[in-house]
């Protein structure tokens, strides 16, 4: 907190002058606010880095930003989902998860996380907000260069000015984005919003490997429907799916693909209630998104199947795949796939009452090659690169790349004591 | 996927022009697509946390009494709220509300998502088809065409945005969003002139980092206080807001770095707004102030973040920092967002009708900022009622609109598509010249019924408004009729209240006229009948009670001097005269009659340029072409 009006003004003043000379003490930049910058903005901060969190617009912190799948928990998967989740600070995690919806695992194949991107924004942005040694700034950033002392400077489109030791690069696939959506091709990592043009060059400048990504996102289709059929499966929140995991003796669990997912749900449910009575007691804590819709009894919601067309070379024959969708958000109308729309969108006979709300986009960036599995870019002391712009294909690879950065960037901060005055 | 649909209206723009315009034309009955560049981003604030305030107030009141959602939304969303200028006459009294912005989103958003036949899609409109000089259609950048028959531009400040700080600027309708390109080039092929304006928004700074002993804190009203007229106000929890000034200090360290203003470099080449400046535009329109009023805003309750409202600037970061940190209370505060300006086409309002059709384009409508408005309730009213025409247009109904001593939002309308608009327009109390009646206390009473008209406004709630009707009516009668009875028990209580004795008895509807006593005062000294039937009516029709009756005297006035003019107001003025006929007027009145082609004698005597001689000569020459008479009948204010 905001340090107490009777510090003396001299020992400011030297500490000042001291900050200025330790370059801000072994600080961070973070160059971009989505799924893998918050959550390396979050370590580095809980591990006592002076970290500075930079974004084009604040108001998308945190902000999921290919639809709201967090993941297909196929059994093969469901360890490296949960060991990703658990890699999160605590409330990092309680973030995530109370924004969520999870999606029951007997349904086989698509068991999974569904997020509230809105909510998960929310909690995201006000978790951070918590961290003392954590500063947000609005900026978009068009230049990194190195100062001559062995940090760097970062610049932004309004020419703000920014040090640092370090830098984390983690803005997605905005760097060099071109987006295409039906007949239109937009600059942009995601829909409507602004690319890093400059950085890419800048980047480049500085001897980094930047080169077109072989793999391209997509963010799913999204569509509002007047009438649904009958739903199949009930999503249900956490401490709802808590509750109701069922006891089957410790061999048959084990023994069972799923047991990693299902004490994993568990054990988050109850950490995600306590931290949600803990916050809502607080007297700026977000009141969670749901207490406002129970209004509207409107955060449990069935996903159901409808039938459609993969169009790939597999299915020459026109066989037809079920499209699960699951719903978008907790207080929309909207539905999601879980497919992300490739060059050969996923088409559906959608009903008569449909309506197309988001249609599903693909995206070609450039990506940071030659980067180790911490995410150090090779060549260049000091710079990191996370999430997409690394190569992640997905927000559980996003998450685990950014924690990894953040723990090794803390290690070469070294021991942190309090060199830099808590705000 | 499919690239055609059809629609009955197309609303370009999910802000809250936007989301009015939707929510109304569906509520109506037709299917309405919202094509918004982000869903993600309905009804952003981009600039104050707050709804309402001075004229402000009153028009978000009006949309709620027609069955608009602004006030509703914000009675769900605010964490502060407050009435102003209770110590200033009622024509001036209006509430102002500090708003959650994220919760301010999230419920529009829900209520947009439960409105039957209103379709929220992600896309860009970025051409308009026309046949025949009517909406056929509307295309999507991303190659989607919409049939529709009505189409509301609710663009906001995103038609070839350009967003600014010092000498740099990139292209954006807000920081770090695309701005929409393709449709003012739509338009001008058209034959519609657009202008440029621009906007900006002060900093935002870490609320935990400011010094709050140097403020004063600045709370919310205790009582239970709302903008919507259908739910009963609720108590709740506040944030205060912080008030501050600036100092010499402050402002040598803008006059040090004035050079550096856009306005100065010419980085911006829009108009600003002159009622909402940027403080280098203070100090440089008012030199001689010694200080200007800093209030410290909250942006919501999950969010450190603080608004700065009088530190409006788009001057380089440096220079905001210090300027920041140039303001006492405010020595330690971080900066998170600087203060920028952005800058926009919009379409030049004078083309659009009374009812915001462009009078080139059937079927075109236009609301909000891309009217050259600036301010959420401005573009709300605007919305609000280019949906409502947007959906009569439709079903081929006569256009709604609403006059000048009916509404805020009618002389809103009226002043946009009859001035010269030259910089944003931003509603006052000062432009309504019958602001008497156009008070906060009678919105729904003026407005409801045409809502229920409209069927915007159900049953029960017009049922509502009746009753409460009722119940002023019989208020006053009661107080017309009783009679406070002269004696030494009330000479007592004159006395001790400040007010002179009476030498005879009185009817209260008299004594409530001297300034000194309320309503409260004056029943104490009723007999018990009347005494206890008005100590029982609901707080806010005493108030009412309390203003028709103390102000009765300029109200009539008011009254009359509406029917004296209604003659001239209403004259209708053909479509297709020919002012080049009319001799005797001035160049410059001819000049600016042929660009604004008003609609009524009215209109035509508010346009700059044309005096009251021309309008005579104008008069005779509307009779002559009618044949005589041509004064439609006025109908009596309904009222007071």
């Amino acid at each position: 907190m905001k340090s107490s009006v009777d510090s003396a003004s001299g020992s400011r003043d030297a500490r000042v002058a001291d900050r200025k000379e330790k370059l801000e003490c072994e600080s961070c930049v973070v160059i971009g606010a989505g799924v893998s910058g918050c959550a390396c903005a979050a370590v580095l901060a809980s591990r006592g880095v002076a970290t500075t969190l930079v974004n084009s617009a604040l108001d998308v912190t945190g902000m999921p930003g290919y639809g709201p799948v967090l993941s297909h928990v196929r059994p093969e998967e469901a360890r490296a989902v949960v060991a990703a989740l658990d890699a999160l600070p605590m409330e990092m995690r309680c973030a995530w998860l109370s924004g969520s919806l999870l999606c029951r695992p007997e349904l086989t194949e698509v068991a999974g996380l569904i997020v509230d991107p809105r909510a998960v924004s929310l909690r995201v942005k006000w978790v951070l907000e918590q961290y003392p040694q954590l500063q947000l700034r609005q900026a978009l950033v068009t230049a990194v260069q190195a100062d001559g002392d062995g940090g760097w400077i970062i610049r932004s489109a309004f020419d703000d000015e920014l040090r640092a030791s370090y830098v984390v690069v983690a803005v997605g696939l905005s760097l060099g984005g071109r987006l295409t959506v039906g007949m239109q091709t937009l600059e942009g990592g995601r829909y409507g919003e602004v690319a890093s043009d400059e950085l890419l060059e800048v980047l480049r400048g500085l001897g980094v490997k930047c080169e077109v990504s072989s793999l391209s996102v997509g963010h799913t289709e999204c569509a509002t429907f007047t009438d649904l059929p009958s739903g199949s499966v009930a999503m249900e929140r956490l401490d709802d799916a808590r509750r109701k995991t069922t006891k089957r003796s410790s061999a048959a669990v084990s023994a069972d693909p799923w047991f990693v997912w299902l004490e994993a749900v568990e054990r988050w449910g109850r950490e995600s209630a306590v931290w949600e009575r803990g916050v809502s007691g607080e007297e700026r804590g977000p009141a969670p998104l749901l207490s406002y819709s129970l209004e509207r009894n409107d955060y449990v919601r069935p996903s159901w199947a409808l039938s459609g067309s993969t169009q790939n070379e597999d299915c020459g024959d026109g066989a037809r795949d079920a499209v699960v969708l699951y719903p978008a958000g907790l207080a929309t109308a909207e539905w999601a796939t879980a497919e992300r729309a490739t060059g050969n969108s996923v088409d559906w006979d959608m009903p008569q009452e449909a309506h197309r709300s988001r249609p599903g986009y693909e995206v070609r960036a450039y990506v940071v090659r030659d980067v180790d599995d911490e995410g150090r870019v090779s060549g260049l002391d000091g710079i990191w690169a996370v999430g997409r712009v690394a190569g992640a294909s997905s927000y559980v690879e996003s998450l685990a790349s950014g924690v990894r950065a953040a723990a090794a960037v803390a290690a070469a901060a070294g021991p942190t004591t309090s060199c830099l005055e808590s705000e | 996927m499919t690239m055609f649909d059809r629609f009955d209206v197309v609303v370009a723009g999910g802000g809250h022009a936007g989301c009015e315009a939707a929510l109304s034309a569906a509520r109506m009955g037709c299917s309405v697509a919202l094509v918004t560049l982000n869903i993600d981003k309905i009804v952003l604030m981009p600039c104050n946390p707050a709804v309402g305030g001075v004229g402000k107030g009153q028009l978000t009141r009006e949309i709620d009494a027609l069955g608009g959602e602004q006030g509703r939304n914000t009675d769900r969303a605010f964490v502060q709220i407050k009435m102003l200028n209770t110590s200033k006459g009622p024509a001036v009294r209006a509430l102002r509300a500090q708003t959650d912005k994220r919760l301010y989103e999230d419920w529009m958003k829900i209520t947009l998502v439960h409105t039957p036949g209103l379709y929220v899609i992600q896309g860009e409109v970025c051409g308009l088809d026309v046949s025949r000089e009517t909406i056929v259609g509307v295309r999507l950048a991303d190659g989607r065409f919409f049939g529709t028959r009505a189409v509301v531009l609710a663009t906001g400040t995103f038609l070839e945005g350009k967003v600014v700080v010092g000498e740099h600027t990139y292209a954006a309708g807000r920081v770090g969003e695309l701005p929409a390109v393709g449709l003012s080039a739509s338009l001008r092929e058209m034959g519609l002139e657009l202008g440029r304006f621009q906007s900006a928004t002060p900093p935002r700074i870490d609320g935990r980092t400011i010094d709050a002993t140097k403020m004063s804190e600045q709370p919310g009203d205790p009582d239970p206080l709302g903008f919507s007229h259908w739910q009963k106000p609720q108590t709740r929890r506040q944030i205060p807001c912080y008030l501050t000034y600036t100092t010499p200090h402050t402002h040598e360290v803008v006059a040090d770095h004035l050079h550096l203003s856009p306005i100065r470099t010419g980085s911006v080449s829009g108009k600003g707004p002159r009622y909402c400046p940027s403080i280098d535009r203070k100090l440089i329109n008012f030199p001689e102030k010694r200080r200007h009023p800093v209030f410290v805003e909250p942006e919501g309750a999950t969010t450190c973040e603080m608004y700065l409202q009088g530190l409006t600037t788009s001057l380089p970061i440096f220079v905001q920092e210090m300027i920041i940190r140039a303001v006492p209370g405010l020595e330690n505060a971080r900066l998170i967002r600087p203060g920028y300006a952005v800058e926009y086409d919009f379409l030049l309002p004078h083309q659009l009708t009374h009812s915001l059709e462009a009078k080139a384009v059937h079927g075109l409508f236009a609301a909000g900022q891309i009217n050259g408005t600036s301010g959420y309730e401005e573009a709300a009213a605007l919305g609000l009622m280019a949906g409502i025409n947007a959906a009569l247009y439709v079903n081929n109904q006569e256009p709604f609109v609403l006059r000048r001593d009916q509404a805020y939002i009618g002389v809103l309308i009226d002043d946009l598509v009859t001035k010269e608009i030259d910089e944003p327009y931003r509603m006052f109390t000062s432009r309504a010249e019958y602001r008497l009646l156009l008070r906060h206390d009678n919105a729904a009473e003026r407005l409801s019924p045409l809502g229920h008209t409209l069927g915007l406004i159900d049953d029960e709630q017009i049922a509502e408004i009746e009753q409460r009707g009722r119940l002023l009516a019989e208020g006053e009668a009661l107080l017309a009729t009783s009679t406070v009875k002269v004696g030494d028990v009330t000479n007592d209580i004159l006395k001790s209240l400040g007010s002179s004795p009476i030498t005879e008895s009185q009817s209260a509807a008299r004594m409530l006229r001297r300034p000194e006593l309320s309503l409260q005062d004056i029943v104490r000294m009723l007999p018990e009948i009347p005494r206890v039937i008005l100590e029982n009516l609901p707080p806010d029709i005493a108030d009412q009670l309390a203003v028709r009756v103390q102000y009765d005297g300029y109200i009539q006035r008011q009254l009359g001097d509406i029917r004296r003019r209604r003659a001239t107001e209403e004259t209708h003025i053909p479509e297709d005269f020919d002012y080049a006929g009319v001799e005797g007027i001035t160049v410059e009145a001819r000049q600016k009659l042929c660009r604004f082609r008003p609609a009524t004698l009215g209109q035509a005597s508010r346009i700059a340029g044309v005096s009251p001689a021309d309008i005579s000569l104008l008069l005779i020459h509307v009779h002559r072409r009618r044949g005589g008479n041509s004064v439609r009948q006025g109908r009596e204010p309904a009222v007071r």
